[in-house]
């Protein structure tokens, strides 16, 4: 906005002043006035209104320029009302007037939403634990009756995955809060998520190598472990076949200190991911080549995994040599605070 | 042998757990939801301290009454051992678990080699007078040309050690054993723990591997191998020998 744009918007007033003037001038003529009158007329009255309109121009721009600042720094725009501080014209009070009504109403349709959301959490989250009791019975019935197995154990390691999955998406999603972090075993947790694994490990004669890893973390053990099945999972699906000692997969978890974090490296002899889609793979939905050739994937365990560490405050990083094998690690930061507890 | 309660609302899943404990060398006992329909806690604990038992699997979701205050009002009353089962599985459920008394905690779907395990565990720390399983002795007669020799040895399971002892008392000059002590790694020792718990008993690879993997030794066809000969190499360094049998595409064989 420059002074002549906000001069022709406001052309109304241009008209009368000019008008006011040509009258004035008219009547000093009929008067028969001096010259010098006239002309200190004409020069007076075009100062004055030259030097208001330009005050007004000024504060206009002044208030705007304000406003859009304020506007720019904040994150939530539905909150400018709040921001607003200058109200010294009705114009002014009614533009913060109009922004309350913004924010009032996005406010309640986010409410709603939220209240959605965390509905349907709470649901996919009953419905997981409803679920979870039939699949505990069919493993109490083939335990009983293991002649009539023919793989079924298999596909019910598939579908519990895949339950798993459901229920941590629907909790990376939520916005509240509900894991609970506190000093974390690794060996243990470790330990258990390789042992819900048993069958799928042994099938291919996984050659497994843990160690270093005395170490608590502060985390949240079920979340962890939720990750680190992701992580396996995906070794385990993209092996590379037994070798000639019939070894399907060499898996090396371990831990390692840094000055300021705890990593946890597993790491595999794979086949690897493209180093030109090594930066995707926590994007949502990515499969890449090894996804959509052979084992199917459907791109979500490491986006998840991604997604519960930004909650957990943990990094998550992975490396890849196209036939050689993948690593991931995770980072675990050492708060200085909880130091200080200990 | 132990007896162990189940409260567990799903009738078939109750009554699989049952069967399952059964033929796993347990007696179990089912509590209906029906024996406790409408009643207080309170009744409910009377009627499981009635039961006499050894452990008690709880579910934490129970129609009318609240696992985790059944778990406290029981374990106020009694010193029976609770193992808390729940499909909620998450870090709070465990700490409330655990907060309300509860020993072990185990989580549905579980795998119920896993959950025998953790009864395991949770049994041998509370009644660790009882069974006095530190030790294995095994004493063997194996034949040697057509005369049998005698050997003896203690597998000490807290200690990782295997001891020889009771030398040869059979036929003089076969196999007089030099005796003496030799200690064992983590699987080796496991190894020797079955072999020794299935005395005379063929035991697959497969079978020996499933019990390793539940004891967290994640081992490998290959691993297992050269943990059978170092084994076999450490009970002939101490005198023991023949002790164990290869028994080809079946598996091993403690005589």
């Amino acid at each position: 906005m420059t002074y002549f744009t906000w001069l022709k918007e406001h052309g109304i007033w241009t008209g009368v002043f000019f008008f006011a003037l040509v009258t004035i001038e008219l009547f000093l003529v009929t008067l028969a006035g001096s010259s010098f009158l006239m002309g200190y007329v004409f020069v007076a009255l075009t100062g004055c209104f030259f030097a208001g309109t330009y005050v007004e121009y000024r504060r206009t721009k002044g208030y705007f320029a304000e406003i859009e600042a304020t506007m720019a720094l904040l994150k939530e725009k539905y909150l400018f009302y709040e921001m607003i501080e200058r109200q010294d014209t009705q114009e002014e009070k009614a533009v913060k007037g109009l922004f309350y009504e913004v924010e009032t109403g996005t406010l309640s349709e986010l409410e709603s939403l939220k209240k959605n959301s965390e509905d349907y959490r709470d649901f996919v989250e009953t419905w997981v634990h409803e679920i979870k009791v039939p699949i505990a019975v069919i493993r109490m019935i083939l335990a009983n009756h293991k002649e009539a197995d023919n793989g079924i154990s298999s596909e019910v390691d598939r579908m519990e995955k895949y339950v798993e999955q459901a229920l941590f998406y629907a909790r990376s999603s939520a916005v509240s809060k509900d894991y609970l972090v506190s000093e974390v075993s690794l060996q243990k947790t470790v330990e258990q998520t390789v042992l819900a694994r048993k069958r799928q490990l042994r099938e291919i004669n996984a050659r497994l190598n843990l160690h270093d890893l005395e170490k608590d973390v502060y985390s949240d053990g079920k979340w962890l472990q939720f990750m680190l099945g992701q992580v396996l999972d995906n070794s385990i699906k993209y092996a590379k076949g037994k070798d000639e000692d019939g070894c399907g997969l060499v898996l090396e978890v371990y831990a390692t200190e840094a000055s300021n974090a705890t990593l946890l490296h597993v790491k595999d002899n794979g086949i690897g991911i493209k180093a030109s889609e090594v930066d995707r793979v926590f994007d949502k939905g990515f499969t890449g080549q090894n996804g959509r050739s052979g084992a199917k994937s459907t791109g979500i365990g490491l986006y998840l995994c991604k997604k519960l560490c930004d909650k957990l405050e943990h990094g998550i990083t992975l490396t890849s040599k196209e036939g050689e094998g993948t690593e991931v690690t995770f980072v675990f930061p050492k708060s200085s605070m909880m130091e200080d507890i200990k | 042998m132990k007896k162990i309660g189940i409260l567990e609302d799903d009738e078939a899943m109750g009554k699989e757990l049952q069967y399952y404990l059964e033929s796993n060398g347990y007696e179990a006992r089912w509590i209906e939801p029906a024996e406790y329909a409408g009643k207080k806690p309170e009744e409910l604990v009377k009627l499981l301290l009635g039961e006499n038992l050894h452990l008690l699997l709880l579910d934490i979701g129970l129609p009318g009454v609240n696992g985790l205050h059944v778990c406290k009002e029981f374990r106020n009353a009694s010193d029976c051992p609770v193992i808390m089962i729940t499909s909620k599985n998450d870090d709070l459920t465990e700490l409330m678990a655990i907060n309300n008394g509860a020993d072990d905690f185990v989580a549905k779907p579980f795998n119920p080699q896993i959950l025998i395990a953790h009864m395991e565990s949770v049994l041998k720390r509370v009644y660790k007078a009882a069974g006095n399983s530190d030790e294995l002795h095994v004493v063997q007669e194996i034949e040697v040309e057509g005369s049998l020799r005698r050997q003896e040895f203690v597998l000490e399971l807290s200690k990782g050690r295997v001891v020889a002892g009771g030398a040869s008392k059979g036929e003089a000059g076969h196999g007089a054993a030099p005796g003496g002590v030799v200690e064992l790694s983590k699987n080796e020792l496991q190894i020797l723990k079955i072999l020794a718990k299935n005395q005379g008993n063929i035991v697959s690879r497969d079978d020996i591997m499933n019990e390793l993997w539940d004891n967290c030794m994640f081992v490998d066809d290959n691993t297992l191998t050269v943990n059978m000969t170092r084994l076999k190499g450490k009970l002939e360094d101490i005198g023991i020998t023949g002790a164990i049998v290869t028994k080809r595409g079946m598996g091993y064989q403690l005589l």
